[in-house]
C-alpha cells in the first residue's frame, strides 16, 4: 500500500529540527524516475536518511548536506533534474504547499491483456491519427501521416506493442470499405507518410505504390526495424512496390544515429545532425511535433503543420 | 599452437591438419608463401578417372622437384601446394590448369593465395574439406511457432518472477589472445539467461520471434530475477570481472540499479553490460541515458549483436561504446574482395573493443588477428585452456 499525502505530511513534521528533506518530483519517464530513487537511496546510504517512494514524488527524509549535493549534481547529469531541498521546519509551509501541487500519477493498463483489450476496444475513430507535414519555408502542407494513436504508455515495450496492435487495426480498416470511412478522412492530392508494423504486414507485401519519385508514399517502420535480420527484404519489397521506407522513434536522439539513405521522424533535435542523407527523392528528415526548430524548414525536409 | 583435435597421423585428415597448421604458423610469425588451391573435388564424376589425375599429376611435377613445395591432399579430392615466394612457377601450373581443367558454375577449380594475408580464406578452405564448415544460418524453427496469447505470456512473466534460474543460466569466458600467443588469457565471463530453456519451460510451443516488444518484455522479466540475484551482498561482493549481456530495459530497472550500488566503485570497474543494438533503436534516448549512468557509475557500456552492415548505417559516436559484440560469420570469408573490403571498412578503427563471438574454428581467430581484433568468445579458445 503506498502512503496517502497525510502520511507523508505526518512523517515530515515527525523528523527532527534542522532535517534536511530532498524531493524529486515524479517524472514522466519510468527510467528516470527509478534513477532519481536509486540515487536517493545512495545518498541515504551515504549519509544517512531514509526513502520515501510515494506515487507523485520521491522523497529523501533526512539527508545529510555532502550526500545530497552529490546526488543532486549526479541527477542533473543524468536526468537534466535535480530535486527540491526543504530545511524542515523552518520551510514546512512551503514543502507543503508544493506536495499540494503535485499532479496525481495518470492511471497505466500495467497488464498485457489489460493492454491487448483496451487496443482492441478502441473505437475506429480513435485508433489513427491524422497530421500534416511541409516541405521547406512554405508551410503549406504537401504530406499527410496516417498514424496510430500513440498511447500514453511510460513501458517502451508496451508501447511498441500497443503500436503493433493499433497499426494492424488501421491497415485493416484501410483495406475494409465498412471501416475506411471511419477513419481520419485523408486530403486528396497530398503525399502518404503511412505508418506500418514490423510483421504481420497484410499478405506479406505492399501495393499501391505508384511509380516512385517525389510523391512515392511512405511506409514508416519503428527504427528498430533496422536491427532485425529481415530488414532488407521488408525494405527491397517496399521499394519494388514503389514505397520509400523511413523510420519512426520519438526520440531526438534517433536522429543522429543514422548514417546514409534513409530517414526518421523523431522530435527533432535543436541543432541538425550532422549526418543527414544527400538530398534525393525521398525526404531526409521528417520533424515530428509542435516546437520545429528552424533548421527543419530546409528543401528536403518535411515538418509537422497544424491541420 | 596445438589444435583440440585429434585424428589420424598418415592421410587426407592428417594433412589437412598439418596444413591448418601450417596457415596459422604463417599467419602468426607473417612468414610469407605462396599457395595453389585445386578443386578436384569439384570435377564432375567423367573427369575424376585415374589418368586424368595422372594428367594432373604430370603438369604438377616439374614444381614439386625443385623447390621447397609441399602438397596436401585434402578429404574430399582436393590439393594444396604451398611453396616459398615468389612463387613464380605456382602462377605457370595455375595458369596451365586453368587452361586444362573445364569452367565449374561455382567458381574456378584453380586459385593461388598469398599467405598470410589470405590464410583465413585458406583455412576456410581446409575446414571445409575437414567437415567442419561453420554452420549457416538457417531459419529457425521457433520462427513457424505461434505467439502466446497475452494471457499465456502474463501467466509466464509472472512465473518468472519467483521462478529458479539455475538451469537456465549460461557462463562463458571471454578471452585475449593476442596475435601469435597460444595460450589465451581470461577477460571476463559472460553470464546470461539462455531465453530459449526459459520459453521452453513457460511457454512450451510459442515463440515470441514475431514480436520483438513481447520478447523484450519476456527478457527483461527474466533479467529482473538473474540480478535481483546477483545484488545480494555475498554474491555481488564475490564477482569476478563480468560480461553481462542485458536488455537495455533491465539496465535502469529497480533491480538493476540494486546490482549497481551492490557491487560498489571496484566492481563496477570490471563489470561491462552490453546491450542488444535493436533495444538501442527501440529506444534511443533510454541508450543515451544508459550511456551517461555507466560513464557516472564507472562501468562500460557495450553493445550486442551487432553485424558489420549495421555499423556502416549507424552513427555511434554519441554513445561511444566501450564494448562492441561482433559474431563471427563464415560468410565474410567467402565474399568477393570488394564485399571484404566494405566489411573491413564497417569495422571500428579502435580494434581493441571488439569481441569476437562464435570463434569456433580457427579461422575465425586468423580472420580476427589479420585486424587487429584479439578478444574472443568460442569453443577453440576454451578448447585451449
Amino acid at each position: 500500500m503506498k502512503p496517502a499525502i497525510s502520511d507523508v505530511r505526518a512523517t515530515l513534521r515527525a523528523l527532527p529540527p534542522d532535517s534536511l528533506v530532498l524531493a524529486m518530483p515524479d517524472l514522466p519517464d519510468p527510467m528516470a524516475r527509478r534513477i532519481a530513487l536509486a540515487f536517493l537511496e545512495d545518498a541515504a546510504a551515504q549519509g544517512g536518511g531514509h526513502v520515501m517512494p510515494w506515487p507523485r514524488a520521491q522523497l529523501l527524509l533526512g539527508a545529510a548536506p555532502g550526500a545530497a549535493a552529490r546526488a543532486g549534481e549526479a541527477l542533473h547529469r543524468l536526468i537534466g533534474a535535480r530535486p527540491t531541498t526543504w530545511t524542515l521546519p523552518s520551510e514546512a509551509a512551503e514543502l507543503d504547499d508544493w506536495l499540494d501541487r503535485l499532479p496525481a500519477p495518470a492511471p497505466q493498463p500495467t497488464t498485457l491483456v489489460a493492454l491487448e483489450a483496451h487496443c482492441a476496444a478502441l473505437p475506429m475513430e480513435e485508433v489513427a491519427r491524422l497530421t500534416f507535414f511541409a516541405e521547406g519555408p512554405d508551410p503549406r502542407a504537401v504530406a499527410q501521416r496516417l498514424a496510430p494513436a500513440d498511447l500514453p504508455l511510460e513501458d517502451p515495450d508496451l508501447r511498441a506493442q500497443a503500436r503493433a496492435l493499433l497499426c494492424r487495426r488501421v491497415l485493416a480498416a484501410l483495406t475494409d470499405p465498412a471501416l475506411r470511412g471511419r477513419l481520419p478522412a485523408m486530403r486528396p492530392g497530398l503525399r502518404l507518410l503511412l505508418d506500418l508494423p514490423l510483421a504481420g504486414l497484410p499478405g506479406g507485401r505492399m501495393v499501391g505504390g505508384g511509380r516512385g519519385g517525389r510523391d512515392a508514399p511512405i511506409a514508416l517502420l519503428p527504427l528498430a526495424a533496422l536491427a532485425e535480420p529481415r530488414f532488407p527484404a521488408l525494405a527491397q519489397g517496399l521499394a519494388a512496390a514503389g514505397w520509400h521506407t523511413g523510420f519512426v522513434s520519438k526520440d531526438a536522439e534517433a536522429a543522429g544515429l543514422l548514417v546514409g539513405g534513409g530517414y526518421v521522424l523523431a522530435a527533432p533535435p535543436p541543432a541538425a545532425p550532422p549526418a543527414l542523407p544527400p538530398l534525393g527523392d525521398a525526404p531526409r528528415f521528417i520533424a515530428l511535433g509542435r516546437d520545429i526548430p528552424a533548421w527543419c524548414r530546409a528543401p528536403g525536409l518535411l515538418w509537422e503543420v497544424p491541420a | 599452437m596445438s589444435m583440440a583435435l585429434s585424428g589420424p597421423e598418415v592421410g587426407p585428415q592428417a594433412e589437412a591438419l598439418a596444413l591448418a597448421a601450417l596457415v596459422r604458423d604463417c599467419v602468426t610469425s607473417g612468414v610469407e608463401r605462396r599457395a595453389l588451391h585445386l578443386r578436384l573435388s569439384a570435377l564432375p564424376e567423367a573427369l575424376r578417372e585415374t589418368r586424368h589425375r595422372q594428367m594432373i599429376d604430370e603438369v604438377l611435377a616439374p614444381v614439386m622437384r625443385p623447390t621447397r613445395a609441399r602438397r596436401f591432399e585434402l578429404p574430399g579430392g582436393d590439393l594444396v601446394i604451398v611453396s616459398p615466394p615468389p612463387g613464380q612457377h605456382l602462377e605457370e601450373v595455375h595458369a596451365a590448369l586453368s587452361r586444362l581443367l573445364p569452367e565449374a558454375t561455382d567458381g574456378p577449380l584453380s586459385t593461388t593465395m598469398r599467405l598470410p594475408a589470405e590464410g583465413a580464406r585458406l583455412l576456410s578452405v581446409v575446414e571445409g574439406a575437414m567437415g567442419l564448415v561453420l554452420q549457416r544460418e538457417s531459419a529457425s524453427p521457433t520462427d513457424v511457432l505461434p505467439l502466446p496469447s497475452a494471457t499465456e505470456l502474463e501467466a509466464a512473466l509472472r512465473a518468472l518472477a519467483t521462478a529458479d534460474l539455475a538451469a537456465a543460466l549460461r557462463n562463458h569466458p571471454i578471452w585475449r589472445l593476442g596475435d601469435g600467443q597460444a595460450t589465451p588469457t581470461p577477460l571476463w565471463t559472460e553470464t546470461r539467461v539462455h531465453l530459449p530453456d526459459l520459453m521452453e519451460r513457460l511457454l512450451p510451443g510459442a515463440s515470441l520471434a514475431g514480436a520483438p516488444a513481447l520478447g523484450r518484455l519476456f527478457r527483461r522479466a527474466a533479467e529482473r530475477r538473474l540480478l535481483a540475484e546477483l545484488a545480494r551482498p555475498q554474491v555481488a561482493r564475490a564477482m569476478d570481472p563480468a560480461c553481462l549481456p542485458l536488455s537495455l530495459g533491465s539496465v535502469t530497472e529497480t533491480e538493476g540499479l540494486r546490482f549497481d550500488a551492490a557491487l560498489g566503485p571496484a566492481g563496477r570497474e570490471q563489470l561491462v553490460i552490453c546491450v542488444p543494438l535493436s533495444d538501442v533503436l527501440a529506444d534511443p534516448a533510454g541508450a543515451a541515458l544508459a550511456a551517461r549512468l555507466a560513464r557516472e557509475r564507472g562501468w562500460t557500456l557495450g553493445l550486442d549483436e551487432l553485424e558489420p552492415w549495421h555499423l556502416a548505417r549507424m552513427d555511434l559516436r554519441a554513445l561511444d561504446p566501450g564494448l562492441i559484440r561482433l559474431r563471427f560469420r563464415a560468410e565474410w570469408l567467402a565474399g568477393s574482395v570488394a564485399e571484404r573490403a566494405a566489411l573491413d571498412a564497417s569495422l571500428p578503427r579502435d580494434r581493441d573493443r571488439v569481441v569476437l563471438m562464435g570463434a569456433d574454428a580457427p579461422v575465425a581467430i586468423a580472420w580476427a588477428w589479420q585486424r587487429g581484433i584479439t578478444a574472443f568468445m568460442g569453443k577453440v579458445l576454451d578448447a585451449r585452456r
